[in-house]
């Protein structure tokens, strides 16, 4: 009985000393999502949307973090095809290729009448954002979970600033890296409305990258999004990509 | 006088064949002419008294933050709702707010805007059979919106409503962004379903106020967007909206605030430190923070950066209080550098304006904010670069330079909270000169029907002078005089023109009120927007109806001018010796 004991007691010291902290699997999320170089990847986005069928949309991403800049080069639907989007600091633009103009892409805008909005292409660092939550003795609402079988580290976390999309959001970490697995966004009354499943990751120039992830709509049941990425590459893009005049040049 | 008009009809009613076509091509130019206004001041009345009313009031106060537009709210400052209603010609001073939303129902899910109606606003006889007349319930009530035992009654139009497969009672969801930007879902019950005037009716989902307030985060001392009525609205609109801008200037905006640093926290005020380019220059050139002024940075009082034991490069928690919902408002910044403020500044902490005025924005109001004493004090030393409650921007005369200010707003040429003050008519300029083209266009098109009709006329009474002149010479020689025979001609072609106007407008008012009649099925098409419930709407107006008349009647008494003067010119004994 002892040694039952005792092997029960090792395996449950064993799991509590590999259980990271929760600022721990925020810090590493946060370093999942920071690039130090820029990165380019082929985006396919298949949006399913009830009674409306799926929807494919194809583009190039173009992404350079030391100076928040991106490039959108939209390849797919053909009606699309040749629109883009460019970010340059605070600035974000939608050009639209049959009339060769850029519109400014305010804060609330929807982009291509999706959920995403102008102001959700403003990155800040995740643990900026939110700090684990804890329940009534304190403790950091952390705990073990599988997803798709997987051993996972669950976490919920809360808001610490004003200025965050979802005031709460619980993230599924894979115990053996803590890879993003799952996340689920919740509105303030507690509603669940947003879940991301990231299912398949490949590692290029040393990290991780989730190659696919599936967004599903909580409050519009059936509404699902699938981000499949492919020919990812890291590491220093021509400055002139990140410009208007390349993405105007580009869509012709 | 009496005798000339009596030779004028006689000699009318003598060519009754000739007169007839003359005057049935003068009517029907006539009829178009009055049909054609009529129509397009229906659709401007449309638009102005259905949509633009609705959109804009006939003077409305919008205010945006920090690049959001759908951001509407001033926090702490509902007192401008009172002062504003104070103001001459004002009838009625109306919170409004519209929200993007997207609503989920039964079968499927769709856009829409959440509106917030005031049920204690008191409403004239006429502006209630106006509203009855635009909001045709076809189940339910509005009163209902204010049931106390539902969380959030809400009404819809009829076509949206059968879109979303939900009926009454039914409850459907909308998922929205709230005033501090969180994406939010509510659930709400359907109370009532109204028949929608015209297309851009359909896309509003009501709910009352003060709910919409609370879904929205905000509390009753916020100020939203603000619509007003106002007595004869073309003429004191304009002025009204002078006067509010004035009553709106703002002071520089100051926050009370809790730093906290690396050895426990102390309280302060922040003022928001502009970071635009030059700027960031002045502030490296006069303030010297150690690491430059950038966004996302705060100087901090020496004697506070000693306390809190933080050197350049650390990172603060900067807390400002709770927001409506209860949550701390709190945001970090790196330290910049440190000053020593000067007299009456003590503690203040210069704050980058962007995180300053988003904590200022997110933070609920409490009796008795302060900070204006300190703020002011160093404003003597940082002036312009210390940002200001709000920016009330520059006046939009025309529908361009609404857009213009709107695209302004989105790329933040303003980092603090913006107020702007419209009319009806100056947002809607546009609808204006539409309108007026459209009024071009009716006169050029019926002024080229009546040349054709005018050369009918000059060639008709050319021949009548012909074949009268044994009659002019005669009359001459009876004594009438030359210029009462020029004036015989031309009484004729007026009389003639006028009876054939007067009876084109006679057409036109048929003609209206049986198109008018019609039920023009096109729901869905933009044109829509142009009718109500589906009909054609004319607005023959009195005097702009006696213009086209006395138009037509002038132009036509100008085409006999010559033929006229040519009889007058001639020689009795010459006119009795004619022979044919």
């Amino acid at each position: 009985m002892k040694t039952l004991i005792a092997i029960f007691l090792s395996l449950a010291f064993s799991a509590v000393a590999a259980m990271p902290d929760g600022h721990a699997i925020l810090k590493a999320l946060e370093t999942d999502e920071t690039l130090r170089d820029d990165l380019h990847a082929s985006v396919s986005l298949t949006e399913v949307r009830t009674g409306q069928g799926a929807k494919i949309m194809k583009c190039e991403y173009y992404r350079r973090d030391s100076d928040k800049s991106f490039v959108i080069a939209m390849t797919a639907p053909e009606s699309d095809r040749g629109n883009g989007y460019i970010r340059q600091g605070e600035h974000f633009w939608m050009y639209r290729q049959n009339t060769r103009t850029f519109q400014h892409v305010t804060r609330d805008e929807s982009i291509s009448g999706s959920d995403a909005h102008g102001g959700d292409f403003e990155s800040r660092p995740l643990t900026e954002m939110y700090a684990p939550s804890k329940d009534a003795q304190g403790r950091e609402l952390l705990r073990t979970d599988t997803v798709g079988g997987v051993p996972c580290w669950r976490l919920e976390v809360r808001a610490i600033v004003s200025d965050v999309d979802y005031p709460k959001k619980t993230f599924w970490v894979r115990q053996s890296d803590l890879l993003l697995m799952k996340d689920e966004s919740f509105s303030t009354s507690g509603t669940l409305m947003h879940t991301g499943y990231y299912t398949k990751y490949q590692l290029v120039a040393g990290r991780q990258f989730p190659m696919r992830q599936l967004q599903v709509d909580e409050v519009e049941k059936g509404n699902r999004t699938l981000v499949d990425l492919d020919d990812v590459k890291v590491g220093k893009l021509d400055a002139d990509i990140f410009t208007k005049a390349w993405l105007e040049s580009h869509s012709k | 006088m009496k005798t000339l008009l009596f030779f004028a009809f006689r000699n009318i009613l003598r060519q009754k064949r000739r007169a007839v076509l003359l005057g049935t091509a003068m009517a029907l130019g006539t009829c178009f002419l009055v049909l054609a206004g009529s129509f397009v001041a229906g659709i401007t009345q449309t638009l102005f008294e259905r949509v633009m009313v609705y959109v804009a009031g006939h003077t409305s106060v919008i205010v945006g933050d920090r690049g959001y537009l759908y951001r509407t709210a001033l926090r702490g400052e509902i007192s401008f709702r009172d002062r504003l209603a104070k103001l001459p010609h004002v009838k009625r001073v109306q919170e409004t707010m519209a929200i993007m939303c997207r609503m989920v129902g039964e079968k499927k899910g769709d856009n829409g805007i959440l509106i917030g109606v005031d049920l204690n606003q008191k409403l004239s006889a006429k502006e209630l059979a106006a509203t009855r007349d635009n909001f045709p319930m076809v189940s339910g009530s509005f009163l209902d919106l204010s049931r106390p035992e539902l969380d959030v009654p809400a009404i819809l139009a009829k076509s949206k409503a059968d879109y979303l497969g939900v009926k009454l009672g039914d409850e459907l969801a909308v998922r929205f962004q709230d005033s501090r930007g969180r994406r939010q879902v509510a659930h709400l019950v359907l109370v009532g379903i109204f028949q929608p005037s015209n297309s851009f009716m359909e896309a509003p989902l009501f709910v009352s106020m003060p709910r919409l307030k609370a879904m929205m985060d905000m509390d009753s001392t916020d100020l939203p967007d603000l619509y007003l009525t106002l007595e004869d609205p073309q003429k004191n609109a304009i002025p009204t909206a002078d006067s509010i801008r004035r009553i709106m200037a703002s002071r520089t905006a100051a926050l009370p605030v809790s730093v906290a640093g690396k050895s426990g926290s102390g309280n302060a005020f922040a003022a928001g430190l502009k970071t635009d380019s030059a700027s960031r220059a002045r502030v490296d050139r006069e303030l010297r923070p150690d690491l430059g002024w950038e966004t996302g940075r705060a100087i901090l009082p020496a004697d506070l950066a000693a306390k809190l034991s933080v050197r350049p490069g650390d990172t603060v928690r900067i807390s400002s209080g709770l927001s409506h919902a209860g949550d701390p408002v709190t945001d970090f910044a790196e330290v910049a550098g440190t000053w020593n403020p000067p007299p009456g500044a003590q503690g203040l902490v210069l704050w980058d304006e962007d995180a300053f005025q988003g904590e200022r924005s997110f933070r609920s109001r409490l009796p008795g904010d302060s900070g204006i004493p300190q703020v002011q004090a160093a404003s003597k030393l940082l002036d312009t670069l210390l940002s200001p409650e709000w920016t009330v921007l520059p006046r939009t005369p025309t529908t361009d330079d609404v857009r213009e200010q709107v695209r302004k707003i989105g790329e933040r040429d303003w980092k603090s909270p913006v107020v702007a003050v419209r009319t009806m008519y100056e947002t809607g300029e546009m609808i204006l000169k539409l309108a007026s083209a459209l009024n071009v266009i009716t006169l050029v098109a019926v002024l080229v029907l009546f040349v054709v009709v005018l050369t009918g006329v000059v060639n008709t009474l050319r021949m009548t002078v012909r074949e009268r002149t044994r009659e002019i010479g005669t009359l001459r020689a009876l004594g009438m005089q030359a210029s009462q025979v020029r004036v015989l001609f031309l009484l004729e072609t007026g009389l003639l023109a006028l009876l054939s106007a007067l009876a084109g407008t006679a057409g036109a008012l048929l003609l209206m009120f049986g198109l008018s009649r019609l039920v023009f099925g096109i729901e869905g098409n933009p044109l829509s927007i142009l009718l109500v419930r589906g009909h054609l709407v004319f607005v023959p107006g009195i005097l702009s109806t006696l213009g086209q008349i006395l138009l037509v009647v002038g132009m036509a008494v100008l085409a006999a001018w010559g033929p006229s003067a040519a009889a007058a010119r001639l020689s009795p004994a010459v006119a009795l010796r004619h022979h044919e």
